[in-house]
């Protein structure tokens, strides 16, 4: 082994090493100081998350990851959530809006634009909820429409083959039209997970099931009514929130860190995929394509 | 062959080609991470950011930093004569040293006031030899290229 290519392993080594150690150092938390952390919550929200090259979705288990991380620094002393979304799955909510439930730092959820459906059920779960008074806020509801074609299709007289093993199981196909008793049963479902919905916001906002059922007909409100109808407490922006956020963890300096991340070229083309593939049953063209096994019941 | 002495310029751009090879195979990674993990946002968030610093991770990451960069030089020069910015500037240590030596002639380069006092004490010098090259009787001299050719 030459002497070159020897200084050159010598050197790739002491780099390898020089990473590791400052990544078990610090990598992913938050050292300095007192802080707050600010989690965004922006976009549609699924699950595993996904958006596009163009506009971005929320994973409820990255916000859960990051609401961990949060939780685990001891310089963390409170925790704001910076929403912006229309909602999302069913899932990808209330995997977050379970997890707020544990938390034990003071949390406070911004909404800023928009936090409906949901964004408003994770909302529902921080000690406070500041808003703007014109933010759009509520949308109670659940949501399982689809579009269907079978009209469509015979006036192009193309026929939907029907071959399943089980009564229901293309219970939401877009290609035949739907029996009363499959929507019933689909309403009975979407029902529940209204109730659940209902429920978890009450005990959130410390409401009555039945407060919260009068205003969960899927209306969306306005901050300036929603303070008085009990769905926000404060009006302001995010650094309201936060300055509201310090003196909940009764901390008067400290910074604060925004728990972002920055997404390369591989994750907008994963995103892209991921988020083309979510809207397929949703548009006109997509559902001519769809098998319908991606309807969704969202929130 | 009469050893020569490295000339001073050689010597200050070796020392700087260096100090980048050490930036980036040991103070970058740091900086990257310790990086992420501050944030400063306004003027006096600045002074709030480096009172923060003082953290403890901060000067553990500062200890492992210094002992990392004086490895750099060390190891290269006890088992090489030469550091990368030695090899281009075709300078190297004038013969093969102990690990002991390797270390007394860089421990300057933990500090920068005391490296800069070593550095001055080498313009008054036969050969440009810092003061702490002198405590471990090192010397750095020109690299003897070998040739093959017609002549």
């Amino acid at each position: 082994m030459n002497k070159l290519f020897r200084i050159l392993v010598f050197l790739a080594l002491l780099w390898a090493f020089s990473y590791l150690l400052a990544s078990l150092m610090f990598d992913g938390d938050v050292v300095a100081g007192d802080k707050v952390a600010v989690i965004p919550v922006e976009g549609m929200i699924t699950l595993n998350g996904g958006g596009s090259l163009f506009s971005s979705s929320a994973s409820g288990e990255d916000i859960v990851n990051k609401i961990e991380l949060a939780e685990s620094d001891s310089n963390v002393k409170a925790i704001v959530l910076e929403i912006n979304s229309p909602g999302g799955t069913v899932l990808g909510s209330k995997v977050v809006a379970d997890k707020l439930q544990g938390v034990e730092k003071p949390v406070v959820a911004v909404i800023t634009e928009s936090g409906i459906s949901g964004a408003y059920w994770i909302a529902s779960q921080a000690d406070i909820i500041v808003a703007d008074e014109l933010s759009i806020v509520g949308s109670i509801g659940v949501i399982g429409s689809y579009l269907e074609f079978s009209g469509l299709l015979d006036v192009y007289n193309v026929s939907y083959q029907r071959l399943v093993t089980g009564q229901y199981k293309d219970i939401s196909s877009p290609y035949k039209e739907m029996t009363s008793d499959e929507e019933e049963l689909i309403q009975e479902r979407l029902d529940v997970i209204h109730d659940y919905f209902v429920a978890q916001v009450a005990a959130g906002r410390n409401m009555s099931y039945e407060e919260v059922a009068d205003l969960s007909d899927g209306l969306f409100y306005l901050g300036l009514e929603c303070k008085e109808l009990g769905l926000v407490d404060e009006f302001g922006d995010l650094d309201y929130g936060v300055e509201y956020a310090k003196s909940l963890a009764g901390i008067e300096d400290g910074s604060v860190s925004e728990y972002t991340e920055e997404s390369g070229l591989f994750d907008a083309l994963k995103g892209y995929i991921a988020y083309s593939s979510f809207y397929i049953g949703q548009g006109l063209g997509s559902v001519l394509v769809s098998s319908g096994d991606s309807w969704e019941i969202k929130v | 062959m009469k050893k020569r002495f490295a000339a001073l310029w050689r010597r200050v751009v070796a020392y700087i080609i260096d100090v980048f090879v050490v930036s980036f195979i040991v103070i970058a990674p740091f900086s990257a991470k310790m990086g992420e993990s501050i944030e400063i946002e306004s003027f006096a968030g600045f002074f709030d950011a480096l009172e923060a610093s003082f953290t403890t991770e901060m000067i553990l990451a500062g200890v492992i930093m210094a002992l990392l960069t004086l490895l750099y030089w060390t190891f290269l020069e006890w088992k090489f004569q030469q550091t990368v910015g030695k090899i281009l500037l075709r300078i190297k240590v004038a013969k093969k040293i102990t690990f002991a030596q390797a270390v007394v002639r860089n421990v300057t380069k933990l500090s920068t006031v005391i490296l800069v006092l070593d550095v001055l004490y080498m313009l008054f010098t036969r050969g440009h030899q810092r003061y702490f090259e002198k405590l471990s009787k090192t010397e750095v001299v020109d690299e003897v290229v070998k040739r093959r050719g017609f002549f």
